[in-house]
C-alpha cells in the first residue's frame, strides 16, 4: 500500500478532531491495524513520523496496536491464526475459515492537551 | 485528555469508491474491475471476449497504464468503446482517476464498465474503484505458486481468471496446484480458465459476465 498517503489521511483526520476540542497540543495517537488489512506498520510509522513535523502533532507519540487475523472454522467452530492460506482451519483443515479479525484500520484514541 | 474515536479511517479514495458505487446502482451498471501482473493477458482477453458482448450489452473499458494508449486502441480496433488512463508513474488506478472520465463514456447509460488495472498484484488489493466485482487474473507463464506469494489480492478477489492456459504444458505450470493455493487463500473464489490465443473457456466467462450484468439490471426494475 501507499503509507505516506494513509499517513496523511490519519493525520488529518487527527487534526480536525483536536481542532473540535480545541486542544493546542497532541500527545499521541493510538491506532489499530490488522495484520492483514494491507497497510505495513512499519512503513506507516516512517511516513507519520515525517509528515507530523509542523503540525500540532509534531511531539505526539504514535503507536500502533497490531490486530492478529483471527478465523472462526465454520466446520469445527475452533480459532485459527492464518498467515497466508486464509480459508484453511488449523484444526481440521476445512476451508471453511470465516475471518473476524485482521482487516481492521482505525483510529482507537488521541491524548491532547 | 483522551479522545475516544474507534473509527475506521475512512481514505480519500474510498469516498470517491463509494460515490461511484451509489451511481452505479442507480444506472444499473455492472462494473468490473480486472487487475493481474503486467502482461497476464488482459486486453487479449477482453480483445476476444467484448465481441461477444457487445451488441446484447452497451459496454465501455477503462485501460490503465503509466504510458501509452495502445491498449484502448487495441479494443477500439475490435469495435469496442475504450478510454485510457495514464497514470505516470503511479501502480495502480485510483477511484479519482476513473471518475474524471465518466462522462466522456457515458457511464450512466452503459450495462457494463470494465477497469482494465495497471499491472502489478500489490496495490491495487488496496483501492477500491466503486466496483461490483474484483477480477484477479494470472497467467501459467508466470508460475502456479503466485497466489501464495501475493495472498492479500486473491482475498481480495470475487472471481479469479486463470489464463494462457494453451502454455500451461510448455511451462510445467500445474493447474490444479495453483487452483488449490487460491482456494486455500480464498474459498469462494469463482475460477474460470481461459486462453486468450485459443478462445477456450471464453464463452462461459462471456455467458457469466452476461448473468451477473442481467441481475444487476434487474435491480433497477425491483425498486
Ligand atoms: N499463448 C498465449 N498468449 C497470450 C494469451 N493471452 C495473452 N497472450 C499474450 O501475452 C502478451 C501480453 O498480453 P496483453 O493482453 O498485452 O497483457 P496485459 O495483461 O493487458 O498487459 P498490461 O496491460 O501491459 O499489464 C501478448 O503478447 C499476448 O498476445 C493466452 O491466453 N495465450
Ligand atoms: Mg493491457
Ligand atoms: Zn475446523
Amino acid at each position: 500500500m501507499h503509507e505516506v498517503g494513509v499517513a496523511e489521511e490519519v493525520l488529518k483526520t487527527v487534526l480536525s478532531i483536536a481542532k473540535e476540542n480545541n486542544a493546542s497540543k497532541v500527545t499521541e495517537v493510538v491506532l489499530k491495524l490488522g495484520s492483514i488489512s494491507g497497510v505495513s506498520a512499519d512503513a506507516l510509522q516512517f511516513a507519520f513520523d515525517a509528515i507530523k513535523e509542523g503540525s500540532i502533532a509534531e511531539g505526539a507519540k504514535f503507536q500502533i496496536d497490531i490486530i492478529k487475523a483471527v478465523g472462526v472454522c465454520a466446520d469445527c467452530g475452533k480459532e485459527s491464526i492464518p498467515d497466508t492460506f486464509f480459508s484453511i482451519c488449523d484444526h481440521c483443515g476445512a476451508p471453511t475459515l470465516e475471518i473476524v479479525a485482521g482487516k481492521e484500520f482505525e483510529i482507537d484514541y488521541i491524548d491532547v492537551e | 485528555m483522551r479522545i475516544d474515536i474507534k473509527d475506521k479511517v475512512l481514505s480519500k479514495n474510498d469516498i470517491v469508491a463509494n460515490r461511484l458505487r451509489e451511481r452505479f446502482a442507480k444506472s444499473g451498471t455492472f462494473v468490473i474491475n480486472l487487475a493481474s501482473s503486467p502482461g497476464s493477458g488482459k486486453t487479449t482477453l477482453l480483445e476476444k471476449l467484448l465481441p461477444r458482448l457487445k451488441d446484447s450489452f452497451k459496454l465501455a473499458v477503462v485501460e490503465g497504464d503509466l504510458r501509452t494508449e495502445n491498449d484502448a486502441n487495441r479494443l477500439r480496433q475490435v469495435g469496442v468503446n475504450a478510454v485510457q488512463i495514464q497514470t505516470g508513474d503511479a501502480c495502480h488506478l485510483e477511484a479519482a482517476q476513473v471518475e474524471s472520465l465518466l462522462e466522456g463514456i457515458n457511464a450512466d447509460e452503459l450495462d457494463i464498465l470494465i477497469i482494465e488495472n495497471i499491472g502489478n498484484l500489490v496495490c491495487p488489493a488496496s483501492y477500491d474503484l466503486g466496483e461490483d466485482l474484483f477480477f484477479i487474473m494470472l497467467s501459467t507463464a508466470e508460475g502456479d505458486d503466485k497466489p501464495a506469494k501475493y495472498p492479500t489480492i486473491f482475498f481480495n478477489a470475487d472471481y479469479f481468471i486463470l489464463n494462457k492456459i494453451d502454455l500451461a504444458p510448455y511451462v510445467d505450470f500445474d493447474i490444479d496446484r495453483c487452483v488449490r493455493y487460491a482456494t486455500d487463500i480464498n474459498a469462494e473464489l469463482k475460477i474460470f480458465k481461459t486462453s486468450a490465443r485459443t478462445e477456450e473457456g471464453l464463452d462461459a466467462l462471456a455467458d457469466e459476465i452476461a448473468r451477473l450484468a442481467t441481475e444487476k439490471r434487474a435491480t433497477l426494475i425491483l425498486r
